[in-house]
């Protein structure tokens, strides 16, 4: 009994070995497949969260982030160092920073309210979308003075769609919307 | 919530105060950016040129996008013609937009109307891929602010309006045969013409003709206006012995007025006058850039039509229909006014394709005395080293009889002048030149007989 019981305990793992050795060779793929990470997307939080999903969350703070700043500058520079080269996004980048020079007043603000339930987060290889709600905290000012013409106050919300790629180590902006 | 309200107002105050192009967004909470076609009809040509609607977080900017960059505005674009639908006469053109505020940046905004959408799905023409966007323009219509050349680049469509018929349209090369050509213009001729210029084409005409025969040669005819021209030509025969068909290429050289909406230096929409040569031609190779006229300049002598002072001491106006002279007869001890005009040995001539298309006049601007002082009286008389202009003479004046050689042959007074002469052609073209020279003044004096 004991025997056939080690008999058992020897087909079991023999059989084991085989499926994982088929999972590994399943998992490596033939040179026709491309390997691709599964998709991971929020709502969060998530007890086996990708920690891509922070770095690409990063990536889009930080373009909003750009996005406010450009609207006192006037200039698109620090938008453009976070957009893919030649994408309609590097196109959008000026688009804050040019109404603040064509039309001599923007939005200024101080603060920037992401809205945490509004995370829409789709992470693949080397892409991911972004969906989120935020708004700003600050006022009406001229540009370039910066003069305000009002107090600060809460903007109303803003939806942001961004199509991201990873490229040297980091994720830029393909597409906003 | 209140705060929000109020701040929505006090923007949406603010914005119409601005500008009449901002507007609140629609719908708050976006950055985007959409273009749309408008179109402004100039005369009997409708212009279209692309708006942008950028919205940014909480309001909106509606810009028009000029064909060329501008320091006063950020948006501009290039336009290129990609494909022509030669029934329907509808052209689509590939549109690059550039943000010229972010290092010429391409935007590629959302278009509001399929039609002028993005042609990145076109498989037949995937460069076009590249182009933000491919508008296209119906008959009837043309694209704002495109230069009056080829760069309208749709000048093919022109082609189209020029008939030329061949009798006998085959002919036996073995035989002398004389063939007749025979063009005529379509009756929509103007309108090709508009939209093969990207303008409005108020006036045009066949100023030469250029005709290459089947046999190498080449003839070439004067103006014709809008009508079409005849000629004959005879084919010489040749050794092989075959049916050849009458091939002729038949150039128009056409020069063509009109108006075309532009963009000044702020982007917004103004109408513009232009003009310019362009070709038309039944070859399938021709491109439409027309012939650069060619300016000969004039040949051109220092002369001036002479007024004596009369006997009671006036000096009378000039005769604006006398012929200049280089050479003036004056009285002894009376003024003579000196008028300047050029004496034309052969006179400026405008060129296209080595045809004479139209003949330049030529007149003084201003003129430089370069002579001593004369005779006449200080506040009478040109000073040495004055400057006139054409409407003011030189006067001169001798108090002393005509000087003779050795030979006792008379010795005319000269008069040294340095002119500045301007040249103005038929197409609009104005050069300038300085002619150095003089005139020449025989004395007589009462109790001669007088000049002949």
């Amino acid at each position: 009994m004991r025997r056939f019981a080690w008999q058992i305990g020897g087909i079991a793992v023999a059989l084991g070995a085989v499926l994982a050795l088929g999972i590994l060779v399943f998992a490596c793929g033939s040179p026709a497949t491309v390997h691709l990470s599964p998709a991971t997307t929020t709502p969060r939080p998530s007890p086996t969260a990708d920690p891509r999903i922070a770095e690409v969350e990063a990536a889009a703070k930080r373009y909003v982030e750009a996005v406010e700043q450009s609207a006192k500058t006037g200039s698109a520079t620090m938008v453009d160092q976070l957009v893919v080269h030649g994408s309609q996004a590097e196109g959008n980048a000026g688009i804050t920073a040019d109404f603040s020079r064509e039309n001599h007043y923007n939005f200024m603000s101080n603060r920037i309210d992401f809205v945490n339930s509004s995370w829409q987060v789709t992470v693949n290889s080397s892409t991911a979308s972004v969906s989120v709600q935020y708004s700003v905290f600050g006022h009406d000012a001229d540009w370039p003075s910066l003069r305000p013409r009002e107090s600060d106050h809460e903007s109303a919300p803003v939806r942001l769609t961004l199509e991201l790629e990873y490229q040297s180590g980091q994720w830029l902006v393909a597409q906003s919307t | 919530m209140a705060r929000r309200a109020k701040y929505l107002a006090f923007v949406a105050a603010s914005v119409a105060a601005l500008s009449p192009s901002i507007a609140q967004s629609a719908e708050p909470g976006a950055i985007t950016l959409t273009v749309q076609l408008v179109s402004e009809q100039v005369g009997n040509t409708a212009h279209d040129y692309l708006q942008v609607t950028s919205v940014d977080r909480f309001a909106s900017a509606v810009h028009t996008v000029p064909t060329r960059p501008g320091s006063a505005y950020c948006l501009w674009s290039e336009w290129h013609l990609i494909r022509v639908n030669a029934v329907s006469h509808d052209r689509t053109y590939g549109v690059y937009i550039y943000d010229g505020c972010n290092n010429d940046a391409q935007v590629f905004p959302v278009p509001t109307d399929i039609r002028q959408g993005s042609c990145n799905n076109d498989d037949n023409l995937f460069p076009s891929g590249k182009f933000s966007v491919c508008p296209i323009i119906p008959e009837g219509h043309v694209p704002a602010g495109l230069p009056f050349d080829q760069h309208c680049e749709a000048l093919t469509e022109a082609d189209t309006s020029l008939f030329a018929n061949v009798d006998p349209p085959t002919y036996d090369t073995t035989k002398p045969t004389p063939l007749t050509l025979t063009t005529t213009f379509a009756s929509d001729m103007t309108q090709r013409l508009s939209e093969g210029t990207c303008s409005d084409v108020l006036d045009w005409r066949a100023v030469a003709w250029t005709v290459h025969w089947p046999d190498g040669t080449t003839d070439r005819a004067g103006g014709s206006g809008q009508s079409g021209i005849t000629l004959v030509h005879t084919i010489p025969a040749a050794k092989s012995d075959t049916s050849q068909q009458a091939s002729v290429v038949v150039i128009a050289h056409l020069h063509v007025m009109g108006q075309a909406l532009d963009f000044d230096q702020n982007g917004n929409p103004v109408v513009r006058s232009v003009g310019g040569y362009v070709d038309i031609s039944n070859s399938d190779s021709a491109t439409g850039s027309g012939a650069a006229p060619v300016d000969e300049p004039p040949l051109l002598a220092m002369g001036a039509i002479p007024i004596g002072q009369t006997g009671d001491g006036r000096l009378a106006e000039p005769d604006a229909s006398a012929a200049p002279v280089a050479r003036a007869v004056t009285i002894r001890g009376r003024l003579l006014a000196l008028w300047l005009s050029p004496i034309v040995v052969r006179p400026g001539v405008e060129m296209v394709d080595g045809v004479e298309v139209g003949i330049a006049t030529s007149r003084v601007l201003r003129w430089h005395y370069l002579g001593g002082p004369t005779d006449a009286p200080p506040s009478e008389g040109t000073t040495a080293g004055a400057h006139g202009s054409a409407d003011t003479p030189v006067v001169v004046q001798y108090d002393h009889a005509e000087r003779t050689d050795a030979q006792g042959n008379p010795i005319d007074e000269t008069v040294l002048l340095s002119v500045v002469v301007e040249t103005a052609y038929p197409d609009g073209t104005v050069q300038t030149t300085t002619l150095d020279g003089s005139i020449a003044v025989a004395i007589y004096y009462a109790g001669l007989t007088g000049p002949d």
